[in-house]
């Protein structure tokens, strides 16, 4: 049986959503990374 | 929806039943069996006592690294002893005692101890023991004192139960006997939900694969063992009523010999309706049947709704009931390999609809998410399938034909040992278990209705559309929460309750955190036990900054267990020299984080809105005294300063009051538990004149802790409040650009 306009739309509606907020949380957590360092520097 | 109602009137009543006992717990009100007479015991908590009364639960056993036995069991009441007064009593008792011999169900036992009321949850995501005995009818706990708990009689409670309970006893043994410990400790927990002789690691790869089902006895159990028994009738020359009377026997017998769990009462009255139902030629309807037994077991105890084992079980059921028709579909396969590809099909919507069916029970329960828990169930599902129902065949041929159980138990072990492996295997990929943090109630109910929303949408005809619109659905509110952390939050301190140790979790108000030790390790593991939850609770996946203020047991034992579960960015210590096994452990864990070492004078660079400064020690390895070369911190953000110190001593404050470090604070984590405080520790408080003080001790701890001079020299700072986590439990301390609070867990 052949996907109809409305089971396609929300397919499509839903994997949209999917991708853009995976892209949205992706940039995030890399946009947000924390790189630390002691100052003045004792680190080994 | 009308006729929804018409013909599944059980089912949407239980719904309703359920709703009402929710809204009396959120609302305080007591619910129809918590009613008690003035003779109930619970009358009696906050009392010294000596208790009398008939062991009614199956004595739990276990023992610590010492070999100091610890046993537990709940107590129905006869007779108490307090003040010198005797009175006769009625209800349950939790009785806790160490280094006795456990007594046997039905004992007549005589206890004495302090009498209290059941804790609260403690930790936030920890365990709620209050919770829990209380969906057991259990409403006080007694802790009995050294030597003050003897058997005065034998032979009381339940016959049946005591019959059931030695019958199971057997059976655990003759597991023990024939099988290696590991394959007999999974046997026993599949077979009798008994997990006191399982590994750690294994109920944590249950856990974490979205497998842990397996290792509770449930419908899977009883399901199948009624199939079983029927199986076997099935080739015997007898009629097929006495194949389902011999099931239907069967079921009841395995309720009672577990122990009457929830999800096995469940499932038991469940089956016996479906059996029934079969005897007379009548027709049963599994939502209905699973609304009655909702009912019977709500209406005997309603807190039995707070226990996840008896939602999840619900909740499964009435998913597989209500989704898998609705995911399969109505075009059947044609050809030879029909049967196998719709069993195939049934078993993937079947985990695919148990699995969204319980997914917000579940994520509420656990906080965690295993993505690849469809794979796990795919792979584990069949193997312990078989597993059951070799074992089945096992127990029928144990005792009169032996060389058989060698091929068996053979078959058994190589099944166990692939599922294990493969379970290894899925847990180590990536994105195989997320630590997603509660979602809270309404996150959980966009998740159900959504589910539910694409199942149903009478414009959706395909199964497999709507099997996947409702993944997709559970993917976006899960991608949709994640992106909510990022926003904007408060910077907060958390101290949690590790008993006689220390651990703070920091948050950051624009992004990072930081755990500053992580309690004791060893048998009561204060990593795995409190912390790991926790982070579990809050959703922390990566640690920026972990900090081991000193090397010894109570601030780093429980390290190792955080480094398993997180990812850590980066490791700070004092680089203190120190031998000891827990250290090695330690440091072996963090192997793959950077390593920072800390001086006074450094500042932790990198963290946004917050500044961290090391107070102390100016160097390491050349303190009298472990404790004074404690890494103290003075971290600043939103306008609050904590002070985190560690077991700093006196020779360490008077060294920070003598650098001329600034020691002013708001929150301060008193040092070393509140021990005594000398002059130089006094000065050291009124210099920080902290608004919050947080002391971070266990309950009657050995060390007389906190000192009364201490609680005397905070009391005397002006305007502050102190807090102590064996009182208070967790304390919580946050800051905005407005004003400071602190909350607790109760």
């Amino acid at each position: 049986m052949k996907l109809s306009r409305y089971e396609a739309a929300v397919l499509g509606a839903l994997i949209a959503a999917v991708i853009l907020l995976s892209v949205l949380v992706f940039y995030l957590t890399h946009s947000r990374e924390t790189r630390l360092a002691l100052s003045p520097t004792t680190s080994r | 929806m009308k006729d929804a109602f018409a013909r599944r009137p059980l089912f949407f009543a239980s719904l309703a039943l359920a709703a009402g006992i929710f809204a009396a717990d959120a609302s305080g009100l007591p619910l129809w069996n918590e009613f008690f007479p003035g003779n109930h015991v619970s009358r009696f908590t906050g009392t010294h006592a000596t208790v009398r009364g008939i062991v009614v639960s199956e004595p739990e056993v276990r023992a610590n690294a010492r070999g100091e036995r610890r046993v537990s069991f709940a107590l129905a009441v006869e007779s108490l002893l307090a003040d010198g007064k005797p009175s006769r009593v009625m209800g349950r008792v939790q009785v806790y005692a160490r280094g006795v011999d456990a007594p046997a169900y039905g004992d007549t036992v005589v206890a004495k101890g302090e009498l209290t009321e059941p804790e609260g949850r403690r930790n936030p995501g920890g365990y709620d023991a209050r919770r829990h005995l209380f969906s057991r009818g259990v409403r006080a706990v007694l802790y009995a004192e050294k030597g003050a708990l003897r058997v005065a009689a034998n032979g009381g409670g339940n016959p049946f139960r005591s019959v059931a309970i030695r019958v199971k006893k057997t059976l655990v043994a003759r597991l023990e006997n024939d099988f290696a410990p590991r394959d007999a400790a999974f046997l026993e927990a599949l077979f009798f939900g008994e997990k006191t002789h399982l590994d750690e690691s294994v109920k944590e790869l249950f856990l974490r694969t979205g497998t842990l089902h397996v290792l509770a006895v449930s419908g899977f159990n009883v399901g199948f063992l009624a199939a079983c028994v029927l199986l076997t009738f099935g080739f015997l020359p007898v009629h097929k009523r006495a194949g389902l009377c011999a099931a239907l026997a069967a079921v009841w017998a395995y309720c009672l010999v577990v122990g009457w769990q929830a999800p096995v009462v469940r499932a038991t009255l469940m089956a016996t309706l479906v059996l029934t139902a079969r005897l007379t030629g009548r027709k049963a309807d599994t939502l209905n049947l699973a609304g009655f037994a909702a009912l019977a077991i709500l209406a005997w105890e309603p807190r039995q709704l707070f226990d996840a084992g008896f939602t999840l079980s619900f909740v499964a059921v009435a998913g597989l009931a209500a989704l898998v028709p609705r995911y399969v579909g109505k075009t059947p396969a044609e050809g030879p390999a029909a049967p196998a590809l719709r069993y195939g099909r049934e078993l993937f919507y079947g985990t695919l609809a148990a699995t969204l069916a319980t997914l917000p029970v579940a994520v509420r329960a656990f906080h965690i998410v295993s993505p690849l828990g469809l794979v796990a169930n795919l792979v584990v599902v069949p193997l312990v399938s078989f597993v059951f129902f070799a074992g089945f065949l096992y127990f029928l041929t144990a005792w009169w034909l032996p060389p058989a159980l060698s091929i068996l138990a053979f078959l058994m072990h190589a099944a166990i040992k692939l599922s294990l492996e493969a379970l290894f295997r899925i847990e180590r990929l990536p994105g195989a278990c997320v630590a997603v943090g509660d979602p809270g109630p309404l996150a959980a109910l966009a998740l159900g209705a959504g589910v539910l929303w694409f199942a149903f949408d009478p414009r959706i005809r395909l199964g497999w559309v709507r099997a996947l619109a409702s993944a997709l659905w559970v993917a976006c509110v899960f991608l949709s929460i994640e992106a909510g952390r990022f926003a904007p939050r408060p910077f907060s301190v958390t101290f949690l309750d590790v008993g006689q140790g220390d651990c703070a979790y920091v948050e950051f108000p624009e992004g990072g955190n930081m755990l500053v030790d992580a309690g004791r390790g060893g048998d009561s593991d204060k990593g795995r036990r409190v912390v790991v939850p926790f982070l579990r609770a809050r959703g922390v996946r990566t640690l920026d900054l972990v900090v081991a203020t000193h090397p010894q047991d109570d601030h780093i034992g429980g390290f190792p267990a955080v480094f398993g579960e997180c990812r850590v960015n980066h490791f700070l210590h004092a680089g203190t020299p120190y031998g000891t096994a827990a250290w090695r452990r330690c440091l072996a864990a963090a192997a793959g984080s950077a390593t920072l070492i800390a001086r006074r004078g450094n500042n932790v660079e990198g963290f946004r809105a917050a500044k961290i400064s090391v107070l102390h020690p100016a160097a390491a390895g050349v303190a009298k005294d472990v404790n004074d070369e404690s890494v103290v911190l003075r971290v600043v953000s939103r306008g609050m300063s904590v002070l985190l110190t560690g077991d700093a001593g006196e020779p360490a404050m008077a060294e920070i009051a003598a650098s001329g470090e600034p020691a002013r604070c708001h929150v301060l984590k008193v040092p070393h538990h509140g021990a005594a405080l000398g002059p130089s520790g006094v000065e050291f408080v009124r210099r920080a004149s902290p608004s919050v003080s947080v002391i971070s001790c266990g309950r009657k701890n050995a060390y007389g802790h906190p000192r009364q001079a201490t609680l005397a020299a905070l009391e005397a700072v002006p305007g502050g409040a102190t807090y102590r986590t064996d009182l208070d439990g967790a304390v919580s301390v946050s800051a905005d650009e407005k004003a400071i609070r602190v909350a607790l867990p109760r």
